[in-house]
């Protein structure tokens, strides 16, 4: 049994804290909860989620901001140029996002000062959260650091969570390839421990 | 037995308090005061003792009533757990050690204020600094470097980023050491050991400023990564 995809993680917040995870059923069940997955949906490319992520940085960077509020688009638009830039170094927006949702498990629409938020129910935006999985998949490859794929696993926990609540085809196809990305990188632990 | 005069103990009933005074005690140092931070009627928890094996004198199955019976410890009970609140400003303001180690409550982070009172805390964080800040840090360090560690530092207001006043790295136990109610704490406690030794031969802490390069700041880590981390250790 996998207890960390519940009816909907937006609303049941997983903490994380202090899981009995040692045994080897716990891991068959995380893999059966993606290969469950990408076994029934389409799966996106590479081009088709770079194509996607400069779609949404263009749409997101246009967006009209009425007040010196910092507003989550904005945020998003901004660590999708981190990301996606080879040269990038600073990833000061991509960690402003990792932190949000580590510490409220959620990315509220916008923000007054460091995590304080401006509407507490404006928290349901999938988009944000299919483009946040895609940056952390991304990320996790370029970085090697096991601190995004940490945060990957638990985006994808809530994404599954919430899957009916696509409104796309494009974003079951794009969660496929994250969730394959991620799969492959815990893959990757496992041959590193039979070496 | 050597008494740390100027140094005190800020306690939860907890296997990384019994950790400290157990490995202090068993080098001969005994701080001056232990004050836990305890309802009265938990009490009880002093009593406590974990039925899992220990590690090279760190023993879980020895309750900290029984420690501090044992070396003589001074000990006081605060009849509170929340360690910002004003009751405990003011108590913390008056005790008389100018050095408090910190074994308080896991996730609880201290507000300002606290850090005005004048006195220094020394907090031992399990990971090496400033490459491991953050939560659960044991796990990712075995991911990534195949190592545990733990740094005694001054605590600041701003996490994980204190002076630094003593480290270690230590080869990853096998699977039959419990890595959270044994190992960590144990850690902690030798890294404390070596910070105190320190203390008592040179007459004061020698500090050391963090590095500005390498920093990550880490969040608690997905059950997944601690499963393979788990997984990794030998069986022997």
């Amino acid at each position: 049994m996998y207890p960390h995809i519940t009816e909907n993680n937006l609303i049941n917040r997983q903490t994380y804290h202090y899981i009995e995870c040692e045994s080897s059923d716990f891991f068959d069940a995380y893999k059966r909860s993606r290969t469950d997955y990408y076994n029934k949906h389409k799966l996106a490319n590479m081009l088709q989620v770079v194509s996607f992520l400069r779609e949404i940085e263009t749409r997101y960077n246009t967006a009209f901001f009425p007040n010196d509020y910092r507003y989550v688009t904005s945020i998003f638009a901004s660590a999708i140029s981190e990301c996606l830039e080879n040269t990038s170094t600073c990833l000061e927006n991509m960690n402003f996002l990792v932190k949000a949702f580590e510490v409220q498990k959620r990315f509220y629409h916008a923000y007054k000062e460091k995590l304080k938020y401006v509407d507490p129910e404006q928290y349901n935006c999938i988009e944000h959260y299919v483009v946040f999985s895609l940056l952390l998949a991304i990320i996790s490859i370029k970085s090697n650091n096991f601190k995004y794929l940490s945060t990957l696993l638990k985006i994808n926990d809530t994404l599954l969570s919430i899957q009916s609540q696509f409104s796309s085809d494009i974003f079951e196809s794009l969660l496929s390839w994250s969730i394959t990305q991620e799969l492959r990188l815990v893959n990757q632990i496992n041959v590193e421990i039979k070496e | 037995m050597r008494s740390l005069n100027s140094i005190g103990m800020i306690a939860a009933p907890s296997l990384r308090t019994a950790a400290y005074l157990q490995i202090l005690a068993q080098n001969n140092f005994v701080v001056s005061k232990v004050y836990f931070f305890v309802k009265k009627e938990n009490e009880v928890t002093l009593e406590k003792t974990l039925d899992i094996e220990g590690f090279d004198g760190f023993l879980p199955s020895v309750s900290l009533m029984n420690t501090i019976c044992k070396f003589q410890i001074p000990y006081e009970i605060i009849n509170e757990t929340d360690m910002n609140s004003e009751y405990a400003l003011q108590f913390i303001h008056s005790m008389p050690e100018g050095f408090l180690i910190y074994s308080g409550y896991a996730g609880v982070i201290l507000k300002p204020a606290l850090f005005e009172s004048g006195k220094k805390f020394i907090h031992v964080h399990p990971g090496l600094l400033p490459q491991y800040r953050g939560s659960t840090t044991v796990y990712y360090s075995i991911l990534k470097e195949n190592i545990c560690a733990a740094t005694a530092m001054f605590m600041s207001p701003q996490l994980d980023a204190g002076l630094k006043l003593a480290e270690e790295t230590f080869a990853v136990p096998s699977r039959n050491v419990n890595i959270d109610y044994v190992f960590e704490p144990y850690i902690r406690a030798k890294v404390l050991l070596k910070a105190i030794n320190i203390y008592f031969e040179k007459g004061a802490f020698q500090e050391t400023e963090q590095s500005e390069k390498g920093e990550c700041t880490y969040y608690v880590i997905h059950p997944i990564l601690k499963n393979r981390a788990l997984q990794s250790r030998s069986l022997l």
